[in-house]
């Protein structure tokens, strides 16, 4: 929530100026083309550069230290930098992220702890891509039947790491994860109770921001974890 | 399949690899975009997971490279874990691991050679044919928008989430007009 925060207190004071043409187009659901009202534009090249920068920091450890672990956390965290600040990322590269990690995340709790809410973030963001209404109970049934296997098994053998975990990280997880019940719920069913077919952009813009908190999170978490260790 | 080769590898929990693999196999991301949805991702995750695994020993390093230069010509999105690679291989297979300064020519010849024969192969009739350039647009769409149709849950979707927020701000607070003095 941070940077939104940010640019929320920021960018008023700042006096940036409203640019009108773009109130009336796009990010709302089903146009490919994006248009800011208030914030700057954001260029290919700023995004190149900003991916590239964090691919290089981690890639840094690789080089100095090659063992298979890190190459797999320094593979995951490539995955990161490009699904976060890439250009015209599609929703199911978060995967690139997601089957790497599971590879180590069982290495002990701390990666484990980061991994939470990637799984959920990662899982909920995808929902968007089946839109019937055929199509909802496989796809949420399935899904929390498996994240909910997964965070139990992988809770019991995860072993206990030899550094002690990042306080807040564990709070984050655990309420980043209850948030996603009624998120889900109003999204699916809640949603089209109270405004029927109007505002239909309004739980693609909570699902996408929601899922963008949480896999921000979890790479935060996870850069503190490879770093660590 | 891949990924009993990855239980096999695993040398310190047995148990935990067969948990890490069998969610990866039931996963419900591969259930949404490929079963359902396009593009044949389940198969090609399965690549990406054996080669991930024939790095973990030295004597296949070079098939993991290779395998991911193929996967990289099968599709592109896996570019984007391709520096990783890059620097793994170039440490483990291509210096020496006592001395960095000291290059291991043979493997160098052995890994370039069979990356430049792997994408010699898959662009080579598209280079015949002049149809390139159509070949880099479609794979490189900077012509489209930021954000993808959903918005990607990545960092601009938040900074547009921020924007249609601060479309509806009331009248600013007016600070910057105390300082500015208008």
């Amino acid at each position: 929530m941070n940077k939104t925060l940010i640019y929320v207190l920021v960018a008023p004071r700042l006096g940036l100026p409203l640019k009108t043409e773009a109130l009336s187009s796009a990010t709302r659901g089903l146009v490919g083309d994006t248009a800011f009202a208030v914030l700057p534009e954001i260029t290919p090249r700023t995004c190149f550069i900003l991916t590239l920068f964090f691919q290089v920091i981690p890639l840094l450890k690789l080089f100095k230290k090659p063992t298979w672990d890190t190459f797999i956390g320094s593979v995951t965290l490539c995955g990161y930098a490009s699904f976060l600040f890439g250009w015209h990322v599609h929703e199911k590269a978060i995967l690139l992220v997601i089957i790497p990690f599971t590879l180590i995340a069982l290495k002990d709790r701390r990666h484990f702890g980061a991994f939470k809410p990637l799984a959920v973030a990662g899982h909920v963001s995808l929902f968007p891509l089946l839109f019937t209404p055929a199509e909802f109970p496989i796809k949420t049934v399935y899904t929390i039947f498996w994240l909910v296997l997964t965070l139990i098994v992988f809770d019991r053998l995860a072993p206990a790491s030899s550094k002690p975990r990042v306080f807040f990280l564990d709070r984050f997880s655990t309420l980043y994860i209850a948030v996603s019940i009624p998120l889900i719920a109003y999204c699916s069913i809640f949603h089209s109770l109270i405004f029927g077919k109007s505002y239909e952009f309004l739980p693609l813009m909570f699902t996408s921001s929601y899922s963008a908190v949480g896999v921000v999170g979890s790479w935060l978490g996870f850069l503190v974890v490879y770093f660590g260790s | 399949m891949h990924l009993y080769s990855f239980v096999d590898s695993a040398t310190t929990s047995k148990r935990a690899a067969h948990a890490a693999a069998i969610s990866i196999i039931l996963s419900p991301g591969l259930l949404i975009i490929d079963h359902i949805h396009f593009q044949y991702n389940g198969f090609l995750y399965g690549v990406l997971v054996l080669s991930l695994v024939l790095a973990r020993s030295k004597s296949t390093l070079l098939a993991s490279g290779l395998l991911f230069a193929g996967l990289l010509c099968l599709k592109h999105i896996y570019l984007y874990l391709a520096p990783a690679y890059f620097v793994f291989l170039l440490r483990e297979y291509c210096l020496s691991p006592r001395n960095i300064f000291k290059i291991r020519f043979m493997n160098c010849l052995k890994l370039g050679g069979g990356i430049v024969a792997v994408f010699a192969a898959a662009f080579g009739p598209f280079a015949a044919l002049g149809q390139i350039p159509q070949l880099l647009s479609r794979l490189f769409p900077f012509s489209r928008g930021l954000c993808h149709a959903y918005w990607a849950p990545n960092v601009w979707a938040l900074y547009s989430f921020a924007d249609r927020i601060l479309i509806y701000r009331k009248p600013p607070f007016p600070l910057h007009r105390y300082l500015t003095g208008k």
